[in-house]
């Protein structure tokens, strides 16, 4: 029976998704003290996260909300609002499933917290990509960054993960400060946080004031996404924080900041005074993310930390869209959007094993997968799918992804960055290769590792998702360019 | 029918993993029906091909990503039949190649090789772009394993040197394709390979279209492969089991030589007219560095692989030259090295099954102690070094004819790349067929060698003394790329 919505307001139906996890939140809370048997509280939150995606797709079917404004322009209907809360959840989603057999087993005293940081920071990430207020979109972060810090530190014995935490407290908390000075300089020239009205009024702002406070939202958001020469928080955090917490880190806040970063500086300093300069400062951080991250992850041996560079450098591929952005705002942002929706997927499944590793008392050490090949062969094969994807080779998504970037570089006239990328897809065959080397052509006496019944899913889901999302990325990209389409710019 | 012809070896790939490992008699007889129905099925097409006609045959054409212009398209001319024939002949046979040579992790094998054929053919029949990338990539991991889990002892050198270079080449060519697509306005751009050409074809020559027709031939050159890209090929022959050298040097160097007549040179043959002394410097070069290289070599295998760069040398200075003769002669020196390379590789294989090395100084006497195996070797290198009545030298015949109209005296440089070629192959036999007996006793040919060797040859001496079917298939696709790069 089809469930008509048109009489209900459209105010409540747009904070259905966020509302539905924040309840769920609460309620996990609640029930944590009443129960011995923590697990299914696992399982709750994940239902959750489900709900929430099912209430998402009731408030994003057409005519449900009318694109716009709501809750005093606090909140955005539109479809880059639907498309980031979705990926988000997705990954939230990824994560708890992942986490389910590691978290008993390496945090049993702080089993429920740790869903209930990745529920409320899942929170402030969905309001960071909702919103056209930078008030929202910066308490949005702070929610999410506040999570994350405890996350990174919850392996209270464990020295490094007290250094991880540590350290991403220290960098995020600059990062978040420089971020608030620049936006605070352009709150002083125009008098709004709404982004439409700073748009408008910024035409009449001094240019030297205007480029200061760009630089500054560039520097906080270059710390929160890790692009070099801000990453260096990157992978000390990935290195030291719990697995599963590494592959949360590696997937959602940076698609958040991402959907901050594209809104605030194509729907809030796209004046064309100011567009080629970010577009330039863009393309030149693009260019030395990739280069830096790359360049540093050949000579990691441990697969975590590497991780953390090849996220470094998978931000500097990403900058090449929203740095095409400046000059093609529709193609640039959609190979952006797809982009996102394309690493998050890859990447479950590459954590997924990561965890699996550790949950069979092993260690995440570019040697702990000699022989995999022998003691999962699925899995190995698996793995390869996903780095293939990483690396930029059809038929995967992240094939597909890298081609809607080098198609809106090139479109940008950033042809040079295009070839840069691409060859920075070449020299990142160097360290998956470590890896895939390892699996196929070491030997090893080690038992067959077991996937539990979650991970398995996660890695079966994320296979999947590379190859059926990728064929099938018609439809995705073009909801993905319509997604800046659809604010009448 | 042409995407049953790609994808029927995936499938049988994907039903190959259901089967446990230990059936190895069934694994084996599913890769051969995995190969062998989408031959038969070529062959099927091939009577039905409409011999003189231009015209694409056999297309399908369905939405997949519309609002980029792409599509999935396939079809073949007179270039793709060819060599999607020749790609189906030799998977086959290098299937039973395999048999009783690769004994371990024999699923795995097989699966691999497979996919491996659904990329090759996929390559020779997509017409779009975007699709023809995904094929070409699709070959590039198989190829990776089958190297570098069955190869030699520096396998995992030879594998990521191949992978590296091949893949640098193919994502620079990307960027290229794009430059040229985004020339267009909105509601024009298509990736379809023939739409596009015809919009490309109007381009001025200018620093974009200089670039992106660089950036299209790196990534086929580096396939060819055409000097000085060809280090990959040598290391990537001699670790390769004997299956896939026939595999790499039959089928998978075509794939450069086909884009090049496919992509690079009919969507800007303004630009390869400017540059078409480079190209032909660069094959002139390869021919006679390739023969003197080859002929330094101890390994047996390395001749072979250095020959191939040579021959292929061939087909670039008849591609430079643009006149029909040349061109006919150039991508018939790719069909005839298709058919002869393979042999060789697998004669290099029969020794070394026999002798188990390949140091052409612990060979010697063959004719003696395998006489049968030592003709097959003999009638081989005769072929490879331009015989008269055998297919490479119709070939090699004609890119020289159809040059000179070009070149002038310059193709003295080719010439003299023959008859180095002809020593090498002279000095190869004298060490490796006469002189002293150096093995007792060794076993002669067999019935699955002569299964192997029987087709290539067939084929071999048909084309040798009678070209002209495959010249009349070739015929429409030469005079319109020929129109094309000698401006009209």
């Amino acid at each position: 029976m089809p469930i008509d919505l048109s009489s209900v307001n459209p105010n409540l139906l747009i904070i259905l998704p966020p509302g539905v996890l924040a309840v769920f939140a609460l309620v996990v809370l609640v029930l944590d003290l009443y129960s011995q048997e923590k697990r299914w509280l696992a399982g709750l939150s994940l239902v959750g996260v489900l709900l929430s995606l099912v209430a998402l797709w009731f408030a994003s079917r057409p005519g449900a909300v009318p694109p716009g404004d709501y809750f005093g322009r606090m909140v955005t209907a539109d479809h880059f609002t639907f498309y980031m809360v979705a990926v988000l959840l997705v990954a939230a989603g990824l994560v708890i499933l992942f986490s389910m057999d590691w978290v008993p087993r390496r945090l049993p005293k702080v089993q429920v917290e740790y869903y209930e940081l990745v529920l409320f920071a899942t929170l402030g990430m969905m309001f960071m990509a909702a919103s056209r207020d930078v008030t929202l979109i910066y308490l949005g972060l702070e929610l999410s960054s506040q999570a994350s810090y405890i996350l990174a530190g919850l392996l209270r014995n464990d020295p490094r993960s007290n250094e991880a935490a540590l350290k991403y407290f220290l960098n995020g908390a600059l990062a978040s400060a420089v971020l608030l000075f620049g936006l605070s300089i352009l709150y002083g020239l125009t008098g709004t946080t709404y982004l439409p009205e700073m748009l408008v009024a910024l035409g009449q702002a001094p240019l030297p004031l205007l480029v200061t406070a760009m630089v500054f939202v560039i520097a906080g958001f270059g710390f929160k996404v890790a692009a070099a020469p801000f990453h260096l928080w990157a992978p000390d955090a990935y290195e030291g924080a719990p697995t599963p917490v590494s592959g949360f880190f590696s997937m959602a806040p940076k698609a958040a900041a991402w959907a901050a970063v594209l809104r605030v500086f194509l729907e809030g300093l796209s004046i064309p005074q100011v567009m080629d300069k970010w577009s330039v400062l863009y393309a030149v951080l693009s260019a030395s993310s990739m280069l830096i991250g790359n360049l540093t992850a050949l000579w990691q041996t441990n697969v975590k930390r590497m991780m953390a560079y090849s996220s470094v450098s998978h931000a500097g591929y990403i900058l090449v869209g929203v740095a095409a952005a400046a000059r093609a705002p529709e193609v640039g942002a959609g190979a952006v959007l797809f982009y996102l929706l394309s690493y998050i997927l890859t990447n479950a499944g590459i954590w997924a094993a990561l965890v699996a590793l550790e949950n069979q008392g092993e260690g995440t050490e570019m040697a702990d997968f000699r022989g995999l090949a022998q003691r999962n062969p699925a899995l190995a094969w698996s793995l390869l799918l996903l780095f293939v994807s990483l690396i930029g080779i059809p038929p995967t998504v992240g094939f597909f992804g890298k081609f809607f970037l080098f198609r809106a570089g090139v479109q940008a006239g950033y042809v040079w960055l295009a070839v840069l990328m691409a060859i920075n897809s070449a020299i990142s065959v160097g360290y998956y290769y470590a890896v895939v080397r390892n699996m196929f052509f070491e030997k090893t006496e080690k038992p067959r590792l077991e996937l539990g019944s979650s991970l398995q899913a996660v890695v079966a889901l994320s296979v999947l998702a590379v190859l059926v999302v990728g064929l099938g990325s018609s439809p995705v990209i073009q909801y993905a360019e319509a997604a800046l389409g659809l604010l009448g710019r | 029918m042409l995407s049953l012809i790609v994808f029927f070896p995936l499938a049988v790939a994907v039903a190959m993993l259901l089967v446990p490992r230990t059936q190895e008699k069934l694994i084996k007889g599913l890769a051969l029906v995995g190969t062998l129905v989408p031959l038969a099925l070529t062959l099927v097409l091939l009577s039905r091909f409409e011999v003189g006609s231009g015209a694409i045959q056999f297309q399908e054409k369905f939405v997949w990503i519309p609002s980029l212009g792409i599509q999935y398209h396939m079809g073949v001319d007179g270039w793709g039949i060819t060599m999607l024939a020749l790609s189906t002949l030799l998977f086959p046979l290098a299937v039973l190649a395999s048999f009783g040579y690769i004994e371990h992790r024999v699923k795995d094998y097989f699966v691999l090789l497979l996919i491996l054929e659904t990329g090759t053919n996929g390559v020779f029949t997509a017409l779009d772009f975007v699709l023809f990338y995904v094929f070409w990539e699709i070959v590039l991991l198989p190829m990776y394993f089958l190297i570098g889990i069955w190869g030699g002892p520096r396998r995992e050198y030879a594998a990521i040197k191949f992978f590296l270079y091949t893949l640098i080449g193919s994502v620079i060519m990307l960027v290229g394709a794009l430059a040229l697509y985004l020339q267009f306005p909105a509601g024009q751009r298509t990736f379809d390979l023939i739409e596009l050409a015809k919009l490309t074809q109007g381009l001025p020559v200018n620093a974009l279209t200089t670039f992106a027709f660089f950036a299209l031939l790196l990534g086929f050159a580096v396939k060819v492969p055409a000097f000085p890209f060809h280090t990959w090929l040598p290391d990537a022959h001699v670790e390769a089991p004997t299956p896939i050298s026939m595999l790499l040097a039959g089928i998978l160097l075509k794939m450069g030589t086909y884009a090049m007549v496919r992509i690079s040179h009919p969507m800007l043959p303004q630009v390869a007219r400017q540059w078409a002394w480079l190209i032909a410097v660069v094959g002139i070069i390869g021919i006679v560095y390739a023969a003197f290289a080859a002929m330094a070599q101890k390994d047996f295998k390395k001749v072979v692989a250095y020959s191939s760069v040579a021959h292929m040398g061939f087909f670039l200075l008849g591609l430079a030259a643009g006149t029909p003769e040349a061109l006919a002669g150039g991508y018939f020196e790719t069909i005839a090295h298709g058919l002869i390379s393979p042999l060789f590789f697998f004669v290099v294989g029969m020794y070394y099954e026999r002798t188990h090395t390949r140091e052409l100084e612990k060979l010697g006497g063959m004719f003696l102690t395998v006489p049968a195996v030592s003709f097959v070797m003999a009638f081989t290198a005769f072929a490879n070094l331009g015989l008269p009545g055998l297919a490479g030298f119709i070939a090699e015949f004609f890119t020289l004819v159809g040059s000179y109209q070009t070149w002038g005296l310059w193709i003295l440089g080719a010439g003299l790349g023959m008859v180095i070629i002809a020593a090498f192959h002279l000095i190869l036999m004298r060490q490796v067929l006469m002189g002293e007996k150096k093995y007792e006793s060794l076993p002669d040919i067999t019935p699955k060698e002569i299964t192997i060797f029987a087709p290539l040859a067939a084929l071999i001496v048909l084309f040798g003394v009678y070209p002209a079917p495959v010249f009349k298939v070739l015929d429409p696709g030469i005079k319109v790329l020929s129109a094309l790069l000698l401006g009209g």
